[in-house]
């Protein structure tokens, strides 16, 4: 049965069908058709016809006839779920990942709060209490411009070095 | 059913593709547990195109102490580090982390055993 599976093609399969109508076939034939239009999924008139007569018979249930479709449903709605969940998931990261900052809860609030008024996060503690928005501001930028001081400094101790190594470099060199 | 295919594996690419933060151990620094600390002064910028903390600390030897283990920590990641020594110990260290192939400089200034200053600056891109 498996041969007939794989060989018979949609015309080969009409005319069985129209044999079947025609009362031409054995009962090993209609054993054969039946199980192939349960396991196929041809369509035209006269297939249809045939099956519908099958069906009238109790030959062909209709839910052999259709019972690749319950099936295809179920693994659309699941992989559906699964892609709706898998871009939740994704989604719910990026959300994480952007606002988790390392701050608490409170911090995260401010956040939220800065975010809306000036799309900007500024935050300062000293002693202990929290500054108000214009101190924190001047306490900030104060703390910036420190902050790009101490690295100008680096970079520029850095670019020292790396010319007293090339003086050197040179030096033993020019002495070989 | 190609179409829950492509979207599943779109979400696969997305999550692994996605920017992984940074992780500094200098970060715990600005988790909110000074905040009420009297010896600590916290500064904190951040927009969506630059990011900034600073940490001072007066007068806490401990809490240089651990400053300076966790900037520690973090100079094994280091893609060029820095210490300028004065007096026999550094008085300041900086280095560069490179992380979602930006930029994060870290740089801590020495003002006694007991005082210390710590920032991390870079674009906000290094720290997503």
């Amino acid at each position: 049965m498996k041969d007939n599976d794989q060989i018979l093609n949609l015309q080969e399969t009409e005319e069985l069908c129209r044999l079947y109508l025609e009362c031409q076939l054995s009962v090993l034939e209609e054993r054969e058709l039946q199980y192939i239009l349960g396991k196929l999924d041809y369509s035209s008139p006269l297939i249809d016809e045939a099956r519908q007569s099958m069906i009238a018979e109790g030959l062909l249930t209709p839910e052999i006839r259709v019972r690749k479709k319950p099936k295809l449903k179920w693994v659309r709605l699941t992989a559906g779920i699964a892609a709706s969940l898998m871009m939740v998931i994704s989604l719910s990261i990026f959300i994480v990942k952007n606002g988790g900052d390392g701050m608490n809860q409170s911090h995260k609030q401010n956040f939220a709060h800065h975010t809306v008024s000036s799309a900007e996060l500024v935050i300062a503690y000293e002693g202990g209490k929290k500054l108000s928005p214009e101190d924190s501001e001047k306490a900030v930028n104060e703390s910036i411009k420190k902050a790009e001081e101490l690295m100008a400094m680096a970079q520029a101790q850095i670019k020292e070095d790396e010319l007293r190594q090339e003086y050197f470099i040179n030096l033993i060199s020019e002495k070989k | 059913m190609k179409r829950y295919i492509i979207i599943i594996i779109f979400s696969f690419i997305s999550i692994l593709a996605m920017a992984k933060p940074p992780q500094l151990n200098v970060e715990k620094l600005f988790d909110g547990s000074y905040n009420s600390d009297k010896s600590v002064q916290i500064h904190i910028s951040k927009n969506k195109d630059k990011y900034y903390r600073g940490f001072t600390v007066n007068n806490n030897a401990a809490l240089v102490k651990k400053v300076t283990q966790l900037f520690k920590k973090d100079t094994d990641r280091a893609e060029t580090s820095q210490d300028i020594i004065k007096d026999g110990g550094p008085s300041y260290s900086y280095m560069v982390i490179k992380n979602n192939n930006h930029d994060i400089n870290i740089g801590i200034q020495y003002y006694s055993n007991s005082s210390c200053y710590i920032f991390i600056n870079g674009s906000s891109e290094a720290f997503k």
